[in-house]
């Protein structure tokens, strides 16, 4: 937790990515310098050499007391230093906030591994004192993405104590921690109304403003339209709304992470006109650090050529209605080399690339009407791979992009244009359907029915694990049967990260839960095939998608009015 | 019972509620905002960075309009003190009166923020504000502007 903390506040927060760039202020080391030589904790302070001569030195420090390495005072004492940095904070935020975090420390060293201990007779008080204290003071210097993961880390690990949700002390401590998160998402909306009013003014100039980029950002968000408008080929004088610009910020915002090719074009708008992103502080910290959560960022540290940028260039140049061909070059070299893998571990992305290259419109317009219809395929596939293998962030309007371009002037294109698009409507319907099946036919066998019930509860089982890492923390308490425990980890099972327990394996372990579910998938269409034999309209409802523009024609027909008896 | 049915009175509006106030502001807000150029972003839109800045055009040093702006202790004095020159005309006060009224029969779920800083700014701004559009009936605002700032200044101590 410690790690994941400093490695988010000297990051993303402002306040403390300066500390590491430019050096610590004066006026931090004279107030740590001020705390740690009063009498009370002047031995503590030299004992653990806590005020920091630099950067390097603060986070060493850092490190250490979370380690265990460096230890010194007792629990009493660390608490009252925590408290009292609450009030260095009035004074001097970040010396209050770094007073805090070295408390914080001092406690996570302290408890080691049992820091996460949460036994039935109930987890350490300090989880009710050091992180909610460091969380405050990490607000009033404005470091709200350090705020945030501490919050969130606690009262999800308080949250999952037995018996949480009725102890009226810890459904206390946790609203405490919920009113720090608020007071950070609060300085987050103001941040991000103001980035959006900037970007909304600077949408309205043509020429040297923003247009291209806020273009840019609807189209990869899979808001085609909107994006349109603001080319030259849209309304002349079209902005769109202030609300809708700042929509898409928070969205930006909100999945920066896991969209490398949404934060691209924001990195596109830094250092130049019409406003100063970077001035945009509290925002900037995170829209520029480098994030490792998706495949796309495995691909820039990894391979010496890169998809993102090149793709936020070549797009803002679409949609300025010039594109450079020396982007448009670097963007295809790259897919060359990478579009097996960006296609396999990041679909969306893959689908945003091509239909990107598609709108470059450097094939017949036969054979583009194809890729779309193509593309649009690719997206109902994208969405019933998630389904099938339970991946749940959501992709928002980002496979929406293909279904704008598709052909509508024949009979025979409008046909097949809204078969793709019942085909992408069902596509995550799978799951669902295949779990609440229709009453089984009395001719099925019971031996195929049995086997049916318990492949579905393998899947949901498999499932279920897929959604635990979205779900509250106390979904994560488990237990098991001594005797299943004892059989050993299954094949291909990751080890378990605490290896004293009778349970060898991660009962969590993600890549199992997908391989699981893909088993499931398998022998449930095997059985399906095996039903067909006995009971075959049974079989083929559970087999077949659930409608089709055929199903619809034939539905319809049958309702066609009767002509009037003479 | 809507609360904004109870009787206005301009020489107490100390009295209000936040929420009533909040829906009074919003509705001096709509009249004036009436006579605003059309394509002019609206203050009430307007992020404290850049009602601070625009604060700062109509004349104000940077420390006020920023504290205007942002600190929300300031928005329910200020408004108070914005309003009550704004009930000087006495057609602009039967107006946003109206339209309070009009509003208090409306569902709308009101947050309560008291936008002061945005209602001074627009007062500012505006040089003329158009009562009866059809009747052809004006207010000048410039001795509602300066008594409106001077009141402000007054107690912020400026």
């Amino acid at each position: 937790m410690y790690r994941q903390l400093l490695e988010c506040l000297f990051r993303q927060d402002y306040r403390f990515i300066v500390l590491t760039t430019g050096g610590l202020p004066a006026a931090v080391t004279d107030a740590m310098s001020g705390f740690w030589t009063r009498p009370a904790y002047r031995e503590l302070g030299a004992a653990l050499g806590l005020v920091p001569a630099d950067a390097g030195a603060l986070v060493g420090t850092l490190e250490s007391l979370a380690a265990g390495q460096a230890r010194a005072g007792d629990a009493n004492l660390w608490r009252e230093v925590a408290e009292a940095s609450a009030r260095l904070t009035e004074e001097e935020p970040v010396a209050g906030s770094l007073v805090a975090l070295q408390a914080l420390a001092a406690w996570v060293g302290a408890l080691g591994e049992q820091l996460f201990y949460q036994p039935w007779t109930g987890h350490h008080p300090g989880w009710h004192v050091f992180p909610l204290v460091a969380a405050r003071n990490l607000v009033a210097a404005e470091a709200i993405w350090g705020a945030r993961f501490l919050c969130e880390t606690a009262a999800g690990f308080i949250e999952s104590a037995r018996d949480a949700p009725l102890d009226p002390d810890l459904v206390g401590v946790v609203a405490e921690y919920e009113r720090v998160r608020a007071a950070a998402d609060r300085i987050e909306d103001n941040c991000i109304a103001e980035l959006a009013w900037a970007l909304h003014a600077g949408a309205a100039n043509r020429d040297g403003g923003f247009r291209a980029e806020l273009a840019a950002l609807f189209w990869t968000a899979g808001d085609v339209v909107h994006a349109d408008l603001l080319t030259p080929v849209g309304t002349a004088h079209y902005v769109p709304s202030l609300g809708l610009v700042r929509a898409l910020v928070d969205h930006c915002l909100r999945v920066l992470p896991r969209e490398p090719l949404l934060q691209y074009i924001w990195l596109e708008m830094k250092d130049r006109g019409p406003f100063d992103l970077r001035g945009h502080k509290i925002l900037f910290g995170r829209i520029n650090n480098r994030f490792h959560d998706h495949p796309l960022h495995e691909v820039e540290d990894l391979f010496p050529v890169g998809l993102c940028r090149p793709y936020a260039r070549l797009l803002i140049g679409v949609m300025r209605g010039r594109p450079d061909p020396a982007d448009r070059e670097a963007l295809f070299d790259a897919m060359a080399v990478l579009a097996e893998l960006v296609e396999g571990r990041a679909p969306d992305a893959y689908l945003r690339i091509a239909a990107l290259a598609n709108r470059l419109g450097l094939k017949e317009a036969a054979a583009t009407a194809g890729q779309w219809r193509g593309l649009a395929a690719t997206s109902a596939s994208i969405l019933r791979w998630a389904d099938r293998t339970g991946i749940y962030d959501p992709f928002g309007r980002a496979l929406d992009i293909p279904f704008h371009f598709l052909a509508v002037d024949t009979e025979a294109a409008l046909e097949a244009g809204l078969d793709l698009i019942e085909a992408y409507r069902q596509a995550n319907l799978g799951y669902w359907l295949a779990i609440s099946p229709p009453f089984p036919p009395p001719e099925l066998p019971s031996a195929l029915d049995e086997r049916h019930e318990k492949l579905l509860q393998e899947l949901r089982g498999a499932r279920f694990i897929r959604l635990l890492p979205h779900l509250p923390q106390h979904y994560r308490r488990y237990g098991y049967r001594l005797d299943e425990a004892l059989k050993g980890p299954p094949v291909g099972s990751r080890p378990a990260d605490d290896a004293s327990g009778a349970l060898q394996f991660d009962p969590f372990d993600q890549n199992r839960a997908i391989a699981l579910m893909q088993e499931s998938w398998g022998a449930l269409e095997a059985l399906y095939a095996e039903m067909g034999e006995g009971a075959p309209a049974y079989a083929e409802t559970l087999a077949r998608p659930p409608s089709s523009a055929d199903d619809l024609v034939a539905a319809l027909a049958a309702h066609r009015p009767r002509a009037p008896q003479p | 019972m809507n609360e904004a049915r109870v009787p206005l009175d301009w020489n107490d509006l100390e009295a209000l509620t936040d929420a009533q106030l909040s829906a009074l502001v919003d509705s001096a807000l709509f009249v004036l905002g009436l006579s605003a150029e059309s394509d002019a972003a609206l203050p009430a839109d307007m992020p404290a960075g850049p009602l601070a800045r625009a604060l700062e055009n109509q004349g104000l040093d940077a420390e006020t309009a920023s504290r205007l702006a942002r600190d929300d202790a300031l928005s329910r004095p200020v408004a108070i003190a914005v309003l009550r020159q704004l009930a000087a005309e006495p057609a602009l006060a039967e107006a946003v009166e109206r339209a309070w009224r009009e509003r208090s029969g409306l569902l709308v779920v009101d947050a309560g923020v008291i936008l002061g800083a945005a209602l001074l700014l627009l007062v500012l701004k505006l040089r003329k504000v158009k009562v009866h559009p059809k009747e052809g009936v004006e207010v000048e605002l410039d001795n509602v502007s300066a008594t409106a700032l001077g009141s402000v200044f007054k107690f912020l101590g400026g």
